[in-house]
């Protein structure tokens, strides 16, 4: 399934029309990237043939220890591939030198900043490093770039605060405008989302995602958001437990259940109709019948599967869900009585116990023998 | 989403200092080297050191001799020490990422009188301050490189190790090690050397500023100067040295070339230093730490020039008071830097709390 998923997705770049013809920025065959030790090599992922294209915001996503960072490194130039060459523009990364590889590659790293006494602003300054003169000083466009990062990044309230007083998630904006501010066509990020909170986390993705599309430069990041990732990549890359790269189209990948067989090893079960992994597992035992339900649905089925349930054609209770504008009324049948709930956790209640009819009486705001409900 | 701001709309901060601040030091470092030329056994009015100093000489011969031939060389060297001291300090600091490296903790002074007693010994003299006075110009040069490549050998030695341990703290438990081994070797050959001799050593490790003539001084000074020009060359590498080795490299930083020239200036300032003051501690550690705590930034493009100032007048200020105003004795320079620097960084800790955010 894997190998036919990678060759789905190699002709689907190659019919996507102009975009195929874009050359790639960033480009392997066959490399393998992992570790020299003492003559030994511990090979991390190897077979892995990418291209990283103008535009295109690509998530690289794995289990952690899957060789996420070692890839990120060795698509950098930082540490040297096992075997198989890594081709920026064309040209083997090895024959870059320092100075030139900073102009055409910049990065932002997991590890936390240490410098607790540089303002923003010095921070930014520091991006234009590849271009200046011996001198250090900034130029008029220069200062316009930064400018211009600045203002996309949004950290304009904040350049002269030093950076060890800022937030999380505003010291990573910071970062991905220096980045910004280097001026290079390719940017790889490991792992940008880290340390930070939900609104942050989309704020930071949905920020890369606009960059990419209006300057056209090719962003890489590594990331553990699987939701995010699936929602704003352009591609993903996944590093399958087999130690092979699979890339594609977020959606194709969902389909043709390359999400669920790389991870499956860790038991966990991908949903295709969420996009996200079930966290709840079904001991096989409590089923329970649902019908109707529009919005509600959604959050009954979680509710219930929470509660352990699974829900089937035919289960140990039979719940309704009746809509009515803005109020739901859950009914539901257990021996000879019918209740209706207008909340959950008072069906939840009533799952659990529903051997405790006055409980049960008590929540509903109706109740009655079955055969009396199964005349209304 | 509120509207875009156009570009112009964007200030950009400035970098430099703070001018008042950067005035002020320079006043205060004008009135310290008034102050330290004025002091002493002999009390000379300030307006004689004035007019001496604009070259218009002076009434009393005693005073003239005293200021051009005494003092002055000794003010001289207490601002190249304090300016040396310091941004070898400064230096070590940022390439090591650690608040607690200076010349003195990491062995660098150690490896320079290492550098010298070889000199001593190889050319048959001994380690005595006496001796190296009688040091002509070209054994003031022999001098320099033998306490620079002493320097610089201990560097590279923390160096290679600081390459295998990642551990602040491990490497300064080494780096004391080093320094340990170093002045051992010296001790050891001190102990097969004459009681006169003995007793000259120990005047040397106390630390002097008077020890040196105006001909040591021009060699030091060239020295010094040479590895000044070359920190404020480097401030902006080592800025981007501040986010982090990898982070310096995806920005086109030869990290390798960088740490060459911080391991050349900071063994050439402090070794030349060492040399002819004798090992100097505390300069180095604390005026760092005291220049950023005044404008509270580690941007090299201000902590160089301000650390050159605060080092002068910390290092003219030990000197007046080592000089003991009034009295016949003097103290000697290494305890009172030690006296002064320790609280110096006290105060910056607790001041700060946590030094590893400030830095």
């Amino acid at each position: 399934m894997i190998n036919n998923s990678h060759t789905i997705k190699e002709k689907d770049f190659k019919n996507h029309g102009n975009e195929s013809h874009v050359t790639p920025l960033v480009r392997t065959h066959d490399l393998a990237i992992g570790y020299r030790r003492k003559k030994q090599h511990k090979i991390v992922a190897r077979h892995i043939d990418i291209a990283l294209h103008p535009g295109e915001l690509v998530c690289l996503l794995g289990p952690n220890g899957s060789g996420k960072s070692t890839l990120m490194r060795t698509l950098a130039g930082i540490q040297p591939s096992l075997s198989g060459e890594v081709h920026l523009k064309n040209h083997p990364i090895k024959a870059y030198n320092q100075k030139r590889l900073s102009k055409e590659l910049s990065l932002v790293l997991t590890e936390r900043q240490q410098t607790g006494n540089l303002s923003v602003y010095s921070i930014l300054t520091l991006g234009r490093y590849p271009y200046l003169n011996w001198l250090g000083q900034l130029q008029e466009k220069d200062k316009n770039i930064i400018k211009w990062a600045i203002r996309e990044t949004g950290i304009a309230p904040f350049i002269n605060s030093h950076i060890d007083k800022l937030s999380d998630g505003e010291k990573q904006k910071v970062m991905i405008a220096r980045a910004l501010i280097q001026e290079t066509p390719v940017i790889i990020l490991d792992e940008p989302t880290a340390h930070l909170d939900l609104p942050n986390r989309i704020g930071i993705i949905r920020l890369l995602k606009k960059m990419a599309r209006d300057t056209g430069k090719a962003i890489l990041l590594s990331t553990h958001e699987l939701d995010l990732a699936l929602q704003a990549a352009d591609a993903i890359w996944l590093i399958m437990p087999d130690q092979s790269l699979t890339t594609g189209v977020p959606e194709d990948l969902v389909l043709n259940g390359t999400f669920a067989s790389a991870f499956r090893k860790e038991g966990l079960q991908f949903d295709d109709q969420t996009g996200s992994f079930k966290f709840h597992e079904w001991d096989g035992k409590k089923t329970v019948a649902l019908h109707g339900g529009k919005a509600t649905r959604i959050w009954t089925v979680r509710a219930l599967e929470r509660e352990g349930y699974a829900i089937a054609s035919k289960g140990d209770f039979n719940i309704v869900i009746r809509e009515n504008g803005a109020d739901t009324i859950w009914h539901i049948e257990y021996e000879d009585r019918a209740y209706e709930f207008s909340l959950l956790e008072h069906v939840i209640q009533f799952l659990r116990h529903p051997e405790h009819r006055e409980i049960a009486e008590n929540n509903s705001i109706y109740s009655t023998k079955t055969l009396a409900w199964e005349k209304i | 989403m509120p509207e875009a701001p156009a570009l112009e709309e964007i200030k950009l901060p400035r970098l430099l200092p703070k001018i008042t601040l950067t005035i002020a030091l320079i006043a205060i470092v004008f009135i310290l080297l008034i102050l330290d030329l004025a002091l002493g056994s002999v009390h000379i009015p300030f307006h004689e050191v004035f007019n001496i100093l604009t070259g218009k000489g002076s009434e009393n011969i005693a005073w003239l001799k005293i200021i051009e031939s005494i003092r002055l060389p000794k003010a001289m060297t207490a601002i190249l020490a304090g300016v040396a001291l310091s941004l070898s300090g400064l230096q070590m600091q940022t390439l090591f990422r650690n608040p607690l490296a200076g010349p003195s903790v990491l062995g660098i002074t150690a490896g320079a009188s290492l550098g010298v007693a070889i000199v001593m010994l190889g050319s048959g003299y001994v380690t005595t301050s006496y001796a190296l006075q009688q040091f002509g110009v070209n054994g003031s040069w022999l001098i320099i490189t033998a306490s620079t490549l002493g320097s610089a050998l201990i560097f590279v030695i923390v160096m290679g190790v600081s390459l295998r341990i990642h551990d602040n703290v491990v490497l300064l438990i080494v780096g004391i090690m080093i320094a340990n081994v170093t002045i051992a070797v010296v001790s050891i050959w001190q102990y097969f050397s004459g009681p006169e001799q003995i007793q000259d050593y120990l005047i040397w490790t106390f630390g002097s500023l008077s020890g040196v003539t105006q001909q040591h001084l021009k060699v030091m000074s060239i020295a010094v100067s040479a590895g000044i020009l070359l920190t404020f060359a480097s401030s902006k590498y080592l800025n981007l040295l501040l986010l982090g080795e990898n982070y310096a490299r995806s920005m086109g930083l030869n990290v390798r070339l960088v740490k060459a020239l911080v391991i050349f200036s900071t063994s050439l300032m402090a070794g030349a230093i060492t040399g002819f003051c004798g090992p100097i501690g505390f300069i180095g550690i604390a005026v760092p730490h005291l220049s950023r705590s005044i404008f509270n930034t580690s941007d090299h493009r201000v902590l160089i020039p301000m650390s050159c100032l605060v080092g002068a007048a910390l290092m003219l200020g030990c000197d007046i008071i080592a000089q003991l105003p009034g009295s016949q004795s003097m103290l000697p320079i290494n305890s009172v830097t030690s006296l002064v620097g320790s609280p110096v960084v006290i105060w910056v800790i607790l001041k700060k709390r946590n030094l590893k955010a400030a830095f």
